[in-house]
């Protein structure tokens, strides 16, 4: 157990190997309620990795989970997002041969209950749950801006706006944490605003926590409030943004790879 | 009403008459007993493509194995007649779950696995069943097959005349597309959807994956299983040939010509096979020839079958038609 | 009398084909990430052209080996060039269905659904200690043992097989390099098919031809691979000879007609416990 009740996410330890290649090395860190807390690293350093492992795509090989105070080192994936934990992936994942509706819609899933029995006599419950969950999903729409959208299916829109879309179907699952894989990345800099603004947003009126992977530096830096820095799969560096940039091995790890840090 | 919804009734008004009237046409046209037979063919692979579109379609699993399911369904409600003097109606029941409890054993290995590795296990279950089906000689009678299968009664009416056959067939397709409809616009099916869409994503949506694959696995074994109990009373005769790889992918095909991931594209896909050879008699010899290629050629070029292709042009005349509207 | 030497030479006679078979369906897994369910087909319509070839044309057989050999490998590259090319990755396996579809109906237009039975001069008895077999099966022994040796050697030693282990090892690492993954799949599949039509000449004459053939072949080829570890050419070999004398044994020793149940059974097994095969890695 968790000792600090003001922690959401906590992660002990936590490795994951790929054969001989340890692609997350004995991570430790915590994401405290209500704050927006980013990851940020050299390309394969690791952190979509890291995701997949709290996330349970992948079972970690080592190290501990916690969620809510909860050990979640071991809850299969859909279990996890049923207790308030959502993501999405890099390179925006959605289900691409449904409308931006049922995108959000599926959603909704592990909200709902109707099954086999309601939908084939389309019982009282089932058209509840389908009227509700239509208002929820284009509640959601309007928030994320997508709502003149709504029809299209999601593999006729544009890069941009699919980003966008994934985020929205995580935000369906009612997450208390959401986790985001490089939600601006392939984006112009409006676009990137535009997210940013979006999570902000998401914090400030939903009170959801987030947890954010970004390559856009001076986008990650206005945005979070703490940052954790992987190289290699191993933590280097925490703190500020301001901290981080300062820190000398963090510079090392960039400029070795031709990146230049600037708020 | 909105000029929408009238033109949906009346859609249902037509098609049902067209239901209703297409039996007592045939019924008057010379060599009616054939054309039943014909039309009572296409219904049940109607029925088993609808099945097998709910798996293999709108939820992306590769399932070689479906006609083990139809062939469990034929068989078991066959023997439960034959044998045990079970009525027909109880032993239809009983052929369903049978090919359920089939689907259990084969998919709830199969389903770990992904992709192709899932094709192949399907493949060797099958096969499996088939060869049961061939050497269990006192069980299925071997590949004599079983013999002088009774005709069906229902209400004390006898099934001697092919028509009543077509009626009850055209009832059991039109309850199986609602089914399939049902499951597919609820909650269920978009879960099956999310699946074929983005596994991973389904998972971390919240969906229990591993257990909605199952049960869209066992709703097509079910509906194959009946399909299967109403193919053996019609054939009036079964053998495992009935049964073989080779007609898995001939209901394979008609999925993806009529259209993988649509309503109507198991039904148009089953017409096609059924009515096309008795149409181009002289090409007959070439038909599966040509299915074969045809198929080749829609998976690469036209993914969604003659459905995908009707549903594009109806969408392409839409907006045509709203884009000249707004001229105006 | 003991019959064992003799089930399980039968046994490797049919491992000698199964060998031929999966070592072209294992390349054309680990470059194209393709499992090819025509693969036998090939095999099929080489058969059917090697006994066409001696019936109307020449009669030489090993001159029509050569020429149904290299028919099947051009049909090979062909499809590869016209159709899989075009493809989806994600499709290959559903559009190989299709082409078991086409392959068997061809030949059933062609050379109709009969069973056809093909001679060929190779008759004389051989004997090995207690086994005696005709010359045809054991010419079956030796070819396979030498394409085996020269399959191996090639990508060993070769510029062009290290390439191709290079490509199914890492693929974008591979391209990085300079090996064109164009070039590599099309080999692939041209010399996966080439051996699938070799072993249709040689062991062709051995059962009846029949439009037919090439599926359960598929199936057994496949059940090799998965066995040995999909993408290892040393574990499709070794897979084949295990399967082919299991198979023989039983259906000598046990039932010839539960016989082909153990290859499903084995795979089943197999995909269940331990996917990656024997000899499979990760
Ligand atoms: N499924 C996998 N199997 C094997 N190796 C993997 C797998 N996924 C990732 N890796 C390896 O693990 C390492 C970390 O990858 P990861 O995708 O987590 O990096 P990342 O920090 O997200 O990089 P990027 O900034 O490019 O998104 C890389 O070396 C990658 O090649
Ligand atoms: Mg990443």
């Amino acid at each position: 157990m968790s000792e600090n009740g003001n922690y959401l996410l906590e992660c002990r330890g936590v490795t994951k190997r790929f054969g001989g290649l340890v692609a997350v090395n004995n991570v430790d860190f915590y994401i405290k309620k209500g704050e927006i807390f980013g990851m940020i690293g050299p390309n394969g350093s690791g952190k979509s990795t890291l995701f997949n492992t709290i996330s349970r795509v992948y079972s970690a090989d080592g190290g501990q989970v916690f969620f809510n105070r909860e050990d979640i080192t071991h809850v299969p994936p859909y279990a996890i997002t049923v207790k308030g934990l959502g993501r999405t992936y890099q390179g925006s994942k959605v289900f691409p041969s449904l409308s931006v509706l049922e995108n959000v819609i599926v959603g909704r899933h592990c909200r709902t209950r109707s099954f086999l029995q309601d939908a084939i006599f389309r019982t009282p419950r089932l058209r509840r749950e389908e009227k509700e969950g239509r208002e929820k999903a284009l509640r959601i729409l309007e928030l994320v801006g997508l709502a003149d959208r709504k029809d299209t299916r999601v593999a006729d829109l544009p890069y941009g706006l699919r980003s966008i879309a994934g985020i929205a179907i995580a935000l369906a699952t009612e997450p208390k944490l959401l986790m985001t894989d490089e939600p601006a990345a392939g984006l112009n800099p409006k676009e990137t605003l535009t997210v940013m603004d979006l999570l902000r947003k998401m914090r400030a009126e939903m009170g959801i926590t987030i947890f954010l992977i970004e390559h856009n530096m001076r986008a990650i830096m206005n945005t979070a409030e703490r940052i954790m820095v992987l190289n290699y799969g191993s933590k280097i560096c925490e703190g500020t943004p301001r901290e981080v940039s300062a820190d000398e091995q963090v510079c090392t790890a960039y400029l070795g790879r031709g990146y230049r840090i600037q708020g | 009403m909105s000029n929408s919804t009238l033109k949906k009734v009346l859609g249902y008004v037509i098609l049902i008459a067209l239901l209703v009237a297409v039996p007592l046409v045939i019924n008057n046209l010379p060599g009616r007993a054939y054309l039943f037979h014909l039309l009572c063919i296409a219904l049940i692979f109607s029925i088993l493509g609808m099945g097998y579109n709910l798996t293999m379609g709108f939820t992306g699993l590769s399932n070689l194995a479906h006609i083990s399911m139809f062939s469990a369904g034929a068989y078991v409600s066959t023997i439960l007649v034959q044998r045990f003097d079970v009525n027909y109606w109880l032993s239809f029941l009983a052929g369903a779950l049978s090919a359920v409890v089939l689907g259990a054993f084969i998919g709830v290995p199969s389903l770990r696995l992904r992709g192709t590795y899932f094709s192949i296990i399907t493949i060797a279950f099958a096969q499996v069943v088939y060869i049961v089906e061939r050497n269990w000689f006192s069980v299925t009678g071997g590949t004599d097959g079983l013999l002088e299968i009774p005709n069906i009664s229902l209400f004390g009416i006898d099934f001697l005349n092919k028509m009543n056959y077509a009626y009850l067939f055209i009832v059991m397709a039109v309850l199986t597309f609602l089914l399939v409809k049902a499951l597919v616009q609820s909650r269920v099916g978009r879960a099956f959807i999310a699946i074929r869409d983005g596994a991973d994503l389904a998972l971390t949506t919240g969906i229990n994956t591993t257990m909605y694959k199952i049960i869209s696995f066992l709703t097509g074994s079910f509906i194959a299983g009946y399909a299967g109990a109403l193919y053996a009373p019609l054939m009036r005769f079964i053998d495992p040939e009935d049964f073989t790889l080779g007609v898995m992918l001939n209901v394979l095909s008609a999925l993806v010509i009529g259209g993988a991931r649509t309503f109507w594209g198991p039904i148009i896909g089953a017409l096609f096979i059924i009515a096309l050879p008795e149409v181009l008699i002289p090409l007959r010899a070439y038909l599966f020839l040509i299915q074969g290629i045809l198929m080749v050629l829609i998976i690469i070029y036209f993914p969604g079958g003659i459905m995908g292709g009707v549903y594009k042009l109806m969408g392409w005349w839409k907006r045509r038609r709203s884009a000249g509207g707004a001229n105006k | 009398m003991d019959l064992l030497p003799q089930f399980i030479m039968n046994g490797i006679i049919q491992g000698s084909n199964y060998a031929l078979l999966a070592m072209g369906l294992s390349m054309t897994y680990s470059i194209m990430r393709m499992v090819n369910f025509a693969h036998a087909q090939l095999y099929m319509i080489s058969a059917y052209l090697c006994y066409s070839v001696m019936k109307y044309w020449i009669s030489n057989y090993l001159v029509a080996i050569v020429l149904a050999t290299i028919a099947g490998a051009i049909l090979g590259w062909l499809i590869e060039r016209i159709v899989l090319r075009r493809a989806q990755r994600q499709n290959l396996f559903v559009i190989s269905l299709g082409l078991v579809i086409v392959a068997q109906e061809v030949a059933f237009i062609i050379w109709e659904g009969f069973a056809i039975n093909f001679s060929t001069p190779l008759t004389g008895l051989v004997s090995f200690g207690p086994v005696t077999l005709t010359q045809q099966k054991a010419l079956v022994i030796v070819v396979a043992i030498v394409v085996e040796l020269a399959v191996l050697m090639f990508f060993r030693l070769s510029r062009f097989g290290k390439a191709m282990v290079a490509t199914s090892a890492n693929e974008d690492a591979a391209q990085l390099m300079g090996i064109n993954a164009h070039t590599m799949s099309s080999a692939a599949f041209t010399i996966g098919t080439l051996l699938a039509a070799l072993a249709g000449s040689l062991v062709g004459p051995l059962f009846s031809l029949t439009p037919g053939m090439g599926t359960p072949l598929s199936i057994t080829a496949l059940i090799v691979i998965i066995f040995g570890g999909i993408g290892s050419i040393g574990g499709a070999i070794i897979g084949a000879y295990t399967i082919g004398i299991l198979q023989s044994v039983y259906a000598g020793l046990a039932s010839p007609e539960w016989s082909t149940l153990v290859g499903f059974v084995i795979l089943i097994i197999m995909l269940s416990f331990r996917p990656r095969g024997l000899f499979g890695r990760e």
